[in-house]
């Protein structure tokens, strides 16, 4: 099981290494392979989540280790899924998708990696459905980030390239949107069959709102102000911001009914 | 709204003035009691903004209607916010929540309002039994120690651990000794006529031991909370210490049952995550004693707005999902 997250790992560093020797030694290849091996380490972290899953006989979503995993899987995921859907245009951003993926897991080492049982607030199927959309969410918008700051920093005279990220940022953005509110909603469900109240406004819940708000206010600037390009891009910025805060944030500063997200 | 979410987000909610006090400083915390952020979302304010809020969408959609109709998806995520906001307002008008605290064999026809007062049920509710389920049950470890000879240093060599039961001899190869585990204190204390466990709760565990080979008829205690203070140290200079392992809680049943008129009309074991329903009302399995191991602590809840909410909840996403679509072509 530690060969397959190992290989993810490697694949990802691979990904990233590829990209960079084409660019030292100015290579065609430089991004197909960083693509290919993008491939390679997504499908072993598939196996890994999979593996995991078998041997602790319960979804693994239930410690932050576990989550951060899912969503370097799931932002991989969403980057491979828009890359085909964007004629290749995006297969550049192949590298800087592999560089996020290797700091990201590799932050998620300093995490428990540990399986350990469930507290009973935990053992229920709405585990899995809550947490892997709420994650698969934040892949998305970590994505949206990803192509924001790219966009801030490039120089105008990229028009093709801006054009690409620009589809990226938005449409990453709503695809997140979408996951969350789903995330927010099986939360409310999985809390009312849990504590017999969907809406507890405790910190985790508040800021969920907070960031939900937050982005359904970008969508609505963008749709009905023309906030796009760079505007739109700081506003994605900001709003991943709150994500961070939200994830771990609250875990780490705040009390309520989410605080076991910072023991396991 | 998103600054009220975000004092609200940024205060701990429901707690005392004087918390206040110490995580703000004097004048921080009363300026939070004086302007009520203790418990913005269930102040008059907040409603009023969640209200004018709900207005504001209704104001919008009748505003953009043209445009609107030919967008289903848009139109239906925002319908779905409002069924949300009004799912709200039946849930502030009608929803009845609060705790119902049980001992076993104990019934109650009703339970302690979150706002306070006593809430009638027009049945009773009988706690049957409740139990505590274990991943790994609780352990007592006891280790032989000794003292490090002519090095010049103080320390000691773990030389064997046990697990021990009580009731039970635990015998230590390494030092061909045995102990006699005479009694388990959960909470030990010196009472009247000598020590006794306070509660069921595992605050101060103690053993109660006797080496084999020792000549006084007494027992020694040792305790996992101060493994230095009283260490069994046999003749030939070995220390044991004892470790009390608390195992990890897998779950907490409650065996309930409903009466109307002093017959049973349901029986349901309920536990975190599986609750059971009674016309209207729903019991959830929510807290313990760790003092009491007969205490249940179970949350009652009937709330008619459920049904809007999770209304609005299928809605917004049957409206998101479609301008979703529409806008990924």
């Amino acid at each position: 099981m530690e060969f397959a997250q190992k290989a993810s790992f490697v694949f990802y560093g691979a990904a990233l290494a590829a990209a960079l020797a084409g660019f030292l030694f100015n290579k065609e290849w430089k991004f197909k392979y960083s693509v290919l091996a993008l491939w390679a380490g997504w499908v072993s972290s598939a196996i890994y989540i999979s593996a995991r899953w078998y041997w602790a006989g319960r979804a693994p979503m239930a410690n932050m280790y576990e989550s951060l995993v899912f969503l370097v899987w799931a932002f991989v995921g969403a980057y491979l899924l828009f890359r085909k859907f964007s004629g290749h245009s995006l297969d550049w951003l192949a590298t800087w998708t592999a560089l996020v993926a290797v700091l990201t897991l590799g932050g998620a080492s300093f995490f428990d990696s540990d399986i350990s049982p469930l507290m009973p607030a935990l053992q229920s199927n709405w585990l899995f459905i809550h947490v892997s959309t709420v994650m698969a969410g934040y892949g998305a918008l970590l994505l949206s980030f990803l192509g924001a700051a790219i966009f801030s920093l490039m120089d105008a005279a990229r028009v093709e390239k801006k054009k690409s990220l620009e589809y990226l940022v938005y449409r990453s953005c709503l695809v997140g949107f979408w996951l969350l509110s789903l995330g927010i909603i099986t939360g409310a469900v999985w809390a009312n069959s849990a504590w017999g109240s969907y809406w507890s406004w405790d910190p985790k819940e508040t800021w969920s709102l907070i960031t939900w708000l937050y982005y359904a206010v970008a969508i609505h600037l963008r749709r009905t102000r023309g906030w796009k390009d760079k505007k739109f891009a700081i506003l994605m910025l900001w709003g991943f911001a709150l994500v961070m805060f939200t994830y771990f944030g609250v875990n780490y500063l705040m009390s309520g009914l989410h605080s076991y997200g910072k023991d396991y | 709204m998103l600054a009220a979410f975000l004092i609200g987000g940024v205060i701990p909610q429901g707690e005392s003035p004087e918390a206040y006090q110490e995580m703000f400083g004097r004048i921080g915390g009363d300026w939070i009691m004086n302007l009520r952020l203790n418990n913005i979302f269930s102040s008059f304010w907040f409603l009023a903004l969640m209200a004018c809020g709900s207005l504001n969408i209704l104001a919008c959609t009748i505003k953009q209607w043209k445009a609107l109709k030919l967008r289903p998806g848009i139109f239906l995520s925002h319908l779905g916010v409002m069924m949300m906001f009004m799912g709200g307002a039946v849930h502030g008008l009608f929803a009845v929540r609060g705790t119902l605290a049980l001992e076993a064999g104990q019934t109650r026809g009703e339970f302690a309002g979150d706002d306070g007062t006593q809430k009638a049920m027009p049945f009773n509710v009988l706690l049957k039994n409740f139990q505590i389920r274990y991943w790994e049950q609780e352990k007592h470890i006891i280790y032989a120690l000794k003292k490090w000879e002519g090095s010049g240093h103080d320390g000691e060599d773990l030389l064997e651990s046990v697990q021990v039961e009580p009731g039970k001899v635990a015998h230590f190869k390494s030092v061909a000794a045995d102990l006699t585990v005479i009694k388990f204190y959960p909470n030990f204390s010196i009472g009247d006529s000598g020590p006794v466990t306070m509660d069921e709760s595992r605050q101060n565990p103690a053993l109660a031991v006797k080496l084999t080979d020792s000549k006084t008829a007494k027992p020694s205690y040792l305790f996992a909370n101060y493994p230095d203070f009283h260490g069994v140290q046999d003749m030939a200079g070995i220390r044991y210490v004892y470790e009390y392992n608390p195992g990890r809680i897998k779950q907490f049943e409650s065996r309930i049952a409903v009466l109307e008129d002093g017959v049973e009309k349901m029986e349901k074991v309920i536990s975190v995550n599986s609750p059971a329903g009674y016309k209207g009302y729903r019991f959830y399995q929510s807290g313990y004693d760790p003092k009491n191991p007969n205490f249940s602590s179970i949350q009652v809840a009937k709330d008619p707005s459920v049904a809007f909410i999770y209304a609005g909840f299928a809605v917004l996403m049957i409206g998101l999902t479609w301008a979703l679509w529409k806008e990924m072509k």
